[in-house]
């Protein structure tokens, strides 16, 4: 009897796999498994204290101890690592501070005014009739700041609005005799030019701007050229959407929204080589790879952003494969259009305006050298004997045939987290795979990035779990309108906020503006640009002609497939193609991970019994 | 601290009207009400003064959200802001404000929250740009034991420097992991 670990390095889980083995059994009995967070990029030394990790994990669940273990079974990896990026393609600078358009919470009064702006405490020299714009700095009270401006007008001067540093807007525009529009707190109100031409527009509750987010209607206010129209429509961009905005015109006020020069992408493939713009977004250049497809490397145009985004996934590379940098090739490109918030260089209250954004993933081959080193290493770490165990894609064929009710012919889609793959089984046929850039890495950061989130960690839960809204101190209404009821009042921090249904009583807050809706869009979105378009473009490879309607059967296995509703999706969208496609679930217990190391251990038996 | 005297302008005379229910310890000066009033009205909800008996801030609170339409009171005692609401366990109020100093920017927080709690928005625990004046406080409500109100601002998670310092490395750590493409 022998006792076999089968162990599965991927790019983000180390999956492990015991099993016990007798020659004269039909079949390996399955004693434990385990899957742990991979330490360092697939492929290296750095790989070892994961693999320990897990096979401890395992011989534990097992009940065994690691120097038990007869063989160990290394996948022979994927020869691809994924490596991800993101760069915008345009940007917007404010020369000279001449906006604020943000979202304070309650702004005060309604309507919009025009007028030079002048301190409060300059107000009782204004002229009567002269149209002024107030600023309010946070050390005047507002009471104090109400009643200065209550004077004001009684003696004639004609106060169009203000800015406000604290959070009084309301407060002010309720304790004057006229209805104005204030916008609060505006932190850098020092900033703010004095004796300048500027227009303060509130909308009421419920509505967003009309005027300043219309670059007519700023022309309109400020009686600007069509020259000087055409500059200023990157402001108006910024506004739209916002309950509140001031702009202010300098004479020095420059606003650009400079398009970056993004560069192009040469696609060097073994029939034929293309270069393909970034500006044509990433429809354009998926059409490029699907073109130059098989492809044997990708550069950028140097000195432009996509240049420097290609030389950065490929000095990751080298380093960590410890190959010059000449011999990284990339095999294949996922982009991926985004709108990322970026704050605008100028602005004074932290002012956001949402650019246009390219995502890559990529994937370089890695030498299978590398495998061979890592068996080495890892047999004279645990002092076991470990052996290369097969082709990954065959390793995990074998393991999702486990599933219950699985027959062949069958594709497979391993949705991972660094990398896409598909491979497929009919009849004798040697299984064909193939192996995309991009996968659930790839939508953490999209999540990430769209919602401008800093915390990588938060944007990976927000892909894993439902949404909630905390709606009394007792109920959350989840993202599909149902209500959860508590027994124990929840954490008030939690209250009306966003949050993440970790698990029945486990919320986690999730700290940003954004609604419930706009954030399950920006998941929902994310999965679809990666997971789907990766998925077709997988299984249409492998497909036979590359006609994916001649699939009759798909099993969905990896770290992905566990997604709450990637799986769903999927499902949802190969039915279209007559397609049966569901979640495998490896040895009736795993779900859809654990089939490479499931698969290594049985192709590891099949071959002990037959000689 | 007169010059700070605001005069609120939402105050609900019409006894119908729902209102934020605020209620003041034997002795305290009005002026405490109009702070509170003037942090609600800020997010534009009514309050209105209700006459208290007891001297238990706690109590107070509880006592004047029930008696509010809103299920919503405030309740200001001693050094303590109270905010309560009306499904709460009675010993279990929403918020406890530690007050130190600049009593009347506590009182407008406590009206402030209230107010979020009726138009569901997020609560503010802390007072603008200057350090919060709180006790650090690990626990959280649903563990305080009863009769015995926690005198702190509760919040999640760990406070004070530390925390701070071991956010800061966890950051650090959490990046370079990312860049490695090990998460």
């Amino acid at each position: 009897m022998s006792i076999i670990a089968g162990i599965d390095v991927g790019n983000s889980t180390t999956e492990v796999a015991i099993a016990e083995f007798t020659p004269t059994s039909r079949q390996p009995r399955f004693l434990g498994s385990s899957r742990v967070s991979t330490t360092g990029i697939k492929g290296t030394l750095s790989n070892i204290p994961g693999i320990v990790y897990g096979l401890q994990d395992a011989a534990q669940a097992a009940g065994i101890e690691v120097s038990d273990i007869t063989l160990a079974l290394l996948n022979e990896a994927t020869p691809v690592i994924g490596d991800i990026a993101m760069e915008t393609i345009t940007e917007t600078i404010i020369t000279e501070s001449t906006m604020i358009g943000h979202n304070p919470g309650s702004p005060g009064g309604i309507g919009i005014g025009v007028g030079t702006t002048i301190h409060i405490k300059d107000l009782i020299n204004a002229e009567r009739a002269e149209k002024v714009i107030v600023i309010i700095p946070k050390d005047y009270d507002f009471e104090i700041a109400a009643s200065m401006i209550s004077r004001a007008l009684e003696f004639g001067v004609d106060v169009q609005g203000g800015i406000i540093q604290s959070d009084d807007g309301v407060l002010i525009a309720n304790r004057i005799p006229k209805v104005l529009p204030f916008v609060d707190e505006v932190q850098l109100i020092d900033h703010v030019p004095l004796n300048m031409l500027a227009a303060v527009e509130v909308a009421a509750k419920g509505q967003v701007i009309r005027q300043l987010s219309n670059p007519y209607g700023v022309a309109t206010v400020f009686s600007l050229t069509p020259e000087e129209t055409a500059m200023i429509i990157p402001i108006s961009k910024a506004l739209i959407g916002l309950r509140s905005a001031v702009v202010i015109r300098t004479p020095a006020g420059d606003v650009q929204s400079r398009r970056i020069p993004a560069g192009t992408l040469n696609f060097i493939g073994e029939r034929q080589t293309l270069a393909v713009d970034m500006d044509g977004g990433a429809d354009a250049i998926m059409e490029g790879v699907a073109q130059a497809s098989p492809l044997s490397n990708v550069t950028g145009q140097p000195g432009t952003n996509v240049g420097g985004m290609i030389e950065r996934v490929r000095q990751t590379m080298s380093e960590m494969t410890e190959k010059p940098i000449a011999d990284i090739k990339i095999r294949d490109i996922l982009a991926v259009d985004c709108l990322v918030p970026q704050k605008v260089s100028g602005g004074l209250a932290q002012e956001f305006s949402m650019e246009n954004a390219v995502g890559l993933a990529a994937m370089v081959n890695t030498d299978r050298l590398l495998m061979h080193r890592l068996a080495e290493a890892l047999s004279e770490r645990i002092g076991v004997r470990v052996e290369l165990g097969g082709v990954e894609a065959n390793m995990a064929i074998l393991g999702t045939l486990t599933t219950p009710g699985i027959s062949t012919p069958l594709a497979i889609l391993d949705l991972g987290a660094g990398s896409t793959d598909a491979a497929i089984l009919r009849g004798d046929d040697p299984v064909s795979s193939m192996h995309l850039a991009g996968a659930g890495n790839m939508v953490t950061l999209l999540i990430q990035t769209e919602l401008g989130l800093e915390d990588f960690e938060i944007a990976e839960k927000i892909k894993f779990y439902p949404l909630a809204k905390v709606e009394s101190m007792f109920h959350i209404r989840n993202e599909d309108n149902s209500v959860s009821f508590f027994k124990d009042p929840l954490d008030p921090s939690l209250f009306g906020r966003v949050a993440l249904v970790r698990s029945e009583d486990d919320l986690i807050p999730i700290n940003t503006q954004h609604s419930l809706e706009r954030i399950r869009q920006i998941r929902r979105e994310a999965k679809e640009k990666v997971f789907m378009r990766n998925s077709f473009r997988a299984l249409r490879s492998v497909a036979p002609n590359g006609n994916i309607r001649m699939i009759d059967f798909v099993a969905i296995v990896g770290g992905s497939g566990r997604d709450f509703e990637l799986s769903q999706m999927l499902v949802e969208r190969l039915a279209g193609y007559g397609i049966v496609a569901g979640t495998a679930n490896i040895r009736g217990t795993e779900g859809p991970i654990n089939a490479v190391a499931t698969g290594l251990v049985l192709s590891y038996c099949d071959r002990q019994r037959a000689g | 601290m007169t010059e700070r005297i605001g005069t609120p302008k939402n105050v609900a005379t019409n006894e119908e009207r729902p209102a934020i229910h605020v209620g003041l310890a034997a002795g305290l000066d009005e002026v405490y009400f109009n702070w509170v009033a003037v942090g609600a009205e800020e997010e534009g909800v009514p309050c209105r003064q209700v006459t208290t008996r007891s001297s238990d801030p706690v109590a107070i609170a509880y006592d004047a959200a029930m008696s509010s339409r809103f299920g919503v009171g405030v309740a200001v005692a001693g050094d303590t802001v109270v905010v309560h609401e009306l499904h709460m366990p009675p010993e279990q109020p929403v918020i406890t404000l530690a007050v130190r100093e600049d009593f009347w920017r506590y009182c407008r927080l406590a009206g402030g929250n209230a107010a979020r709690l009726i138009i569901r928005l997020p609560l503010r625990f802390e007072l603008e740009e200057e350090p919060p004046v709180v006790k650090p406080n690990h626990r959280t409500p649903a563990e305080q034991s009863p009769g015995n109100p926690s005198p702190a601002v509760s919040r999640p998670g760990p406070t004070g420097q530390d925390a701070e310092f071991v956010r800061a490395i966890t950051k650090i750590v959490a990046r370079v992991l990312y860049e490695r493409g090990m998460l």
